[in-house]
């Protein structure tokens, strides 16, 4: 496996640079709102991305309440972060798209706000994940991820079932996308997938050894204590 | 023009950082490993 990874490396870099080309130069320029409007590219596959990870997270969260499994556990804290991660990305790119279209950087819409508290949650559950020491963590962890969870259905609909300032979604959603935005779109996404998941093998390599060791070193200092 | 740049800058900027902050724990981590290790080795 240790081989593989630097080829699955060069490979998403290659992908990604790809989809970076076809963005940034390949993608007919939107009439209204300009070449701002590429944003959209990074934007949404950056979500998508992010909703997938924090589903995955939901998902391990709730097995490990059921199994106790660490395994499941480093999957869910590994889920998490690097959703955390796509999740910034969104948060940065959608104001620097509405400023010029909107004029203005941000507002308390349903839509905004839900991403900003889906992303303050998820940054708290990395900050418990980080800070507590008692051996009840990942249970206290788990129980928080299942809630937090919930909003990821609400930031998702919330631009169906309320009124608000966010455009509606351009794919299953009554709006329109010229086919030649929609490949660059998911090209887009399909290289962020991939990077997303080299993120995670690495992230939960690094899980897996950060347990190890805390169970090696937990054996040691039984070792020290016991009498010869 | 500049807030398109500004913006796939930015999301490259986190993604790379990101990345340095796992190898940055890597290294940390492999360290660790290795010290416990040679303590272990020099108590038996």
């Amino acid at each position: 496996m240790k081989r593989i990874f630097p080829i699955l490396a060069v490979l998403t870099g290659a992908f990604l640079s790809y989809a970076l080309y076809l963005a940034l130069l390949v993608a007919p320029t939107e009439q209204t709102m300009g070449d701002v409007q590429r944003i959209f590219y990074y934007h949404v596959p950056s979500a998508w991305t992010a909703f997938l990870l924090f589903a995955i997270n939901f998902v391990a969260s709730v097995v490990y309440l059921v199994r106790r499994n660490p395994a499941v556990d480093a999957i869910a804290v590994t889920s998490a972060e690097v959703g955390v991660v796509f999740c910034t990305i969104v948060l940065i790119t959608g104001p620097l798209w509405a400023r010029p279209v909107w004029g203005i950087w941000w507002t308390w819409d349903i839509r905004l706000t839900s991403t900003l508290v889906l992303w303050l949650m998820y940054v708290a559950y990395l900050i418990l994940r980080r800070f507590s020491t008692g051996g009840q963590t990942p249970v206290i962890a788990a129980t928080v991820a299942v809630f937090a969870a919930l909003d990821v259905p609400l930031v998702y609909f919330s631009i169906r079932l309320f009124r608000t300032q966010h455009p509606q979604p351009v794919i299953g959603g009554g709006g329109s996308i010229d086919p030649r935005m929609l490949h660059v779109l998911l090209m887009n996404w399909y290289a962020f997938l991939c990077l997303a998941a080299l993120m995670f093998w690495s992230r939960y390599r690094l899980e897996i050894l950060q347990q190890q060791l805390d169970e090696a070193e937990g054996l040691e200092s039984l070792e020290m204590r016991s009498p010869r | 023009m500049n807030f398109l740049y500004i913006a796939y800058a930015a999301a490259w900027l986190i993604l790379i950082g990101y990345l340095a902050n796992l190898a940055l724990r890597y290294e940390k981590l492999r360290k660790e490993i290795n010290n416990l290790g040679r303590e272990t080795s020099l108590r038996n």
